[in-house]
């Protein structure tokens, strides 16, 4: 089927595991793979013309932990990040990804 | 019997303001009374917001706001736990709208969570009864917005429609969905499903109703960079007449339909032809299956848009951590609050959108899919160059019982079977109300008409409505307790 | 140039700059695009990423990373798309960025400075994310959304022989052009002129084994010392493999045309 486990999926998706629907998502994801594969091949994937968003194609295959623009700082502890509110900031800081090596 | 629980918008408006306002007062009343055995809405409203005094053509009434569709006033939360007392800072274009003209609010309506359903089941408030029969459902995701427009607890209800999420309900209900053209009606302030699908809807009582709701709602919005409009143009509204050109698609329509539906279906094409239209039979000639296209792009665009949920700037704050292994604290806290935040059905859709849009994945999953669905776009739109509408069922048959798919929800998703094509093609559609099955449950017809060609369906609509002299309003028994 | 040490593999490398540009609003949204002012005061629902907003595309910033595409012999495409590229980071509201992978604003181009011409890949358009700051409290971490959403205008160069100084020459010479055509403020301290350089090293064309080249990517070079810092760290396998872990997957940008490099490279050494 895919050399993706679902734990690997569940990361992606940024979601625990649920061990109880293993067999109905491994039968989904067989089921789109054949559906996907019996397709007729039609022309090059260009969007002109379809009505999709322009502005928000969904393009979402570089996702993933530690991916990105800036590499994840395992050092610091993010687990609770505080409400977005203006003046709650104390103190500017450097960026914690801004270091070279 | 009060006479606003039957009445149209339309027949309201005839009435002095006052009488108006008395009424949406005691409909207001009454989604306190009934609300917790039909759950159609997730919060009921009072005071300014159902009751505003501004004037305007809508004045004195009041609608149902699906639970997805941002406004000032009430919470936003989608039916999910993950945003639980989320409160939007700013209206949804929609809503200023309806605003503006001097419109109420009477509720949230219930939904599937985040509109990812058909059958009003996967809601963080429970089920939405249809009042037809309140051991059926109403139809999704849009049913609570379906089942208090047609109890009478609201004089009309906006939707959002994804891959048939107005429609279903509209039908199950017994009453009018219109889901616009893609791109026609601001998306500016609903909350996305699938962001190349969604459009926000109508839900009336009569044709002329959810008419004169369009209007207000088409247009370009500089806010929405999809929303090209046009606004409403009478110039558009072509005269209905004998000389509309209808098909029907044989092979899209199949061979699904329930026996009681599929006499219904036939016996509609008659009383078409009756009109003096031309219903013409046709195949659209799409080799693949709208309904698994429709999933494979639908649930890439859920992952992609709901991933910004994480408790971090609102909804239900991080609680302990899973055991992520090595993983960052950032990263565990995110997937502790979306596991418990999100119910099952979502993140099925998730994850099935991250295997579809996973690297490597997206040229054999997602980019196809897109393919095929620009196929079947073209196919439609090719036909709506030769016919004035396609014709389809709005589902197999009437509102099937509550609970019938909950060990198998996957055996739910062809019940969209027959809306995800104008989904997919952008195009607008309109399902009417036709008569009632052997079970006393509404069934229906549906119209798909070409790019911004609203003015049009609506016209045709309305002449069959006329023709077929069915209005749930009329028919409907459960409130003759009032 | 065989560096010492290297196994015979030879240095090149590629750059990703990213100028943040000079356009009076944020790339998809009307907050005022301003990296000094008080935080999260230039914040609105489209670049928090509330429910329901969404992201309308700046003219501003369009004509100016067009101005840059045309001063530097790009190819401006006529069309253009955005998508989205997504990880979970707090400072991403909607943990993803809209960038321009697959229909770039332009490619092609180059700039030659002193003799040294460095041929382009490509020039897009995408989102500044938000600024991590330290929290209220030890162990958490505020978030300043002013930024997110800021224009930024990426230029990636195609991978070319390293040569260090030849290299710091050159960024200033693009920092120049930056400014006197009002593209950006291009101050490196700041942040409104970045630089990632992309180091490889190539094996020559007697040995023709992929897994003897490894590329890597270093992070927000704002000195520009890069190549010789990546042949230090090289001689150091085990600091080369943490680099190399680091490096993201960035198949859109220089990856690939590396690979084109490493092919020219074979011919011609």
């Amino acid at each position: 089927m895919s050399s993706m486990s679902l734990e690997d999926l569940a990361r992606l998706a940024g979601l625990a595991p649920l061990p109880a629907e293993r067999a109905v998502l491994e039968a989904r994801m067989q089921a789109v793979t054949e559906f996907c594969a019996h397709l007729p091949c039609l022309e090059d994937p260009d969007m002109a013309g379809a009505p999709e968003a322009a502005l928000e194609k969904t393009s979402a295959g570089d996702r993933g932990p530690g991916q990105g623009p800036r590499p994840l700082d395992r050092d610091l502890a993010l687990a609770n990040v505080p409400l977005l509110d203006a003046g709650l900031v104390v103190a500017p800081a450097p960026r914690p990804d801004t270091g070279t090596p | 019997m009060s006479w606003w629980r039957a009445a149209t918008v339309v027949e309201a408006l005839r009435r002095p303001l006052r009488e108006r306002r008395e009424a949406t007062a005691a409909m207001a009343r009454a989604c306190v009374r009934e609300n917790p055995a039909l759950g159609c809405y997730t919060h009921v409203l009072a005071g300014d917001a159902a009751a505003p005094l501004v004037a305007g053509p809508l004045a004195g009434l009041a609608a149902a706001i699906k639970a997805n569709i941002c406004g000032v006033g009430w919470p936003n939360d989608c039916a999910s736990r993950i945003l639980t007392d989320y409160h939007s800072p700013f209206d949804s274009t929609a809503v200023t709208a309806l605003r503006e003209a001097g419109c109420g609010f009477l509720g949230l309506a219930n939904m599937d969570e985040f509109g990812m359903g058909s059958s009003c089941e996967y809601s963080n408030y429970g089920p939405v009864r249809n009042p037809w029969n309140r051991e059926r459902t109403a139809g999704g995701s849009s049913g609570g917005s379906a089942a208090a427009v047609a109890a009478g607890l609201a004089w009309f209800a906006l939707g959002s429609d994804t891959g048939g999420s107005v429609r279903l309900p509209a039908h199950c209900c017994g009453i009018v969905g219109l889901k616009p053209t893609y791109g026609r009606v601001s998306r500016y302030g609903l909350v996305p499903f699938a962001s190349s699908l969604d459009v926000i809807g109508v839900l009336a009582r009569s044709v002329a109703d959810a008419r004169l709701v369009f209007r207000l709602l088409a247009g370009p919005d500089p806010r929405d960079a999809t929303c090209a409009g046009p606004a409403w143009s009478a110039d558009r509204e072509e005269a209905p007449g004998a000389g509309w050109r209808l098909a029907v698609p044989r092979d899209l329509v199949g061979g699904a339909l329930a026996p009681v539906a599929a006499k219904d279906f036939e016996h509609n094409l008659i009383r078409c032809r009756q009109l003096g239209w031309i219903v013409d039979d046709m195949d659209i000639g799409f080799a693949a299956d709208p309904v698994r296209t429709y999933l494979v792009i639908a649930a890439a665009e859920a992952s992609s848009n709901l991933a910004r949920y994480d408790g971090s700037l609102y909804g239900i704050a991080p609680g302990n951590p899973d055991t992520g292994g090595d993983d960052p604290p950032y990263l565990r806290a995110v997937r502790e609050v979306r596991s418990r935040g999100f119910g099952p059905e979502v993140q099925r859709r998730l994850m099935l959108g991250a295997y579809v849009l996973a690297a490597g994945h997206r040229d054999r999953f997602y980019h196809r899919a897109c393919a095929a669905r620009r196929d079947l776009a073209a196919r439609m739109t090719a036909a709506l160059r030769r016919y004035d509408a396609l014709v389809l069922p709005t589902a197999a048959g009437g509102a099937w019982p509550l609970g019938a798919y909950r060990h198998d929800p996957v055996a739910m998703y062809p019940a969209d079977r027959f809306t995800v094509p104008a989904s997919l093609a952008g195009l607008p559609a309109l399902t009417l109300p036709t008569g009632l099955d052997d079970e006393g449950l509404p069934l229906s017809i549906q119209l798909v008409g070409a790019a911004r060609s609203e003015e049009k369906l609506l016209a045709m609509a309305e002449a069959l409505e006329q023709e077929l002299a069915f209005r749930a309003g009329k028919e409907a028994p459960w409130w003759r307790t009032d | 140039m065989v560096a010492d040490g290297l196994n015979g593999l030879r240095p090149a490398v590629g750059l990703e700059i990213h100028v943040r540009l000079r356009a009076p609003t944020k790339l998809f949204c009307g907050c005022r695009n301003d990296a000094h002012a008080e935080p999260n005061t230039l914040i609105c629902p489209v670049c928090m990423g509330l429910p329901g907003s969404l992201p309308v595309l700046s003219a501003d910033a369009v004509m100016l990373g067009a101005r840059m595409a045309l001063a530097l012999g790009a190819r401006v495409a006529p069309v253009s798309r955005f998508d989205r590229k997504h990880y979970f980071y707090p400072d991403l509201p909607r943990n993803y960025q809209i960038t321009q992978k697959q229909a770039p604003l332009a490619v092609g181009g180059s700039l030659a400075v002193a003799g040294m011409t460095m041929p382009l890949e490509r020039m897009h358009l995408e989102e500044d994310a938000g600024r991590l700051l330290a929290g209220p409290r030890p162990g958490t971490v505020a978030v300043d959304l002013n930024r997110a959403g800021a224009p930024l205008l990426e230029i990636v160069t195609r991978p070319v022989p390293a040569a260090g100084a030849g290299i710091r020459a050159w960024l200033r010479e693009l920092r120049r052009l930056v400014r006197w055509l009002g593209i950006g403020d291009g101050s490196l301290e700041d942040g409104s002129l970045r630089c990632d350089a992309n180091v490889g090293f190539v094996a020559p064309a007697d040995r023709d084994d992929p897994a003897a080249s490894a590329w890597s990517e270093l992070k927000n070079l704002n000195s520009p010392g890069a190549v010789q810092r990546a042949v230090a760290y090289y001689r150091r396998p085990r600091t080369w493999r943490s680099i190399q872990k680091r490096a993201m997957d960035r198949d859109f940008s220089w990856r690939k045309s590396a690979e084109a490099y490493r092919a020219l490279y074979r011919r011609v050494a």
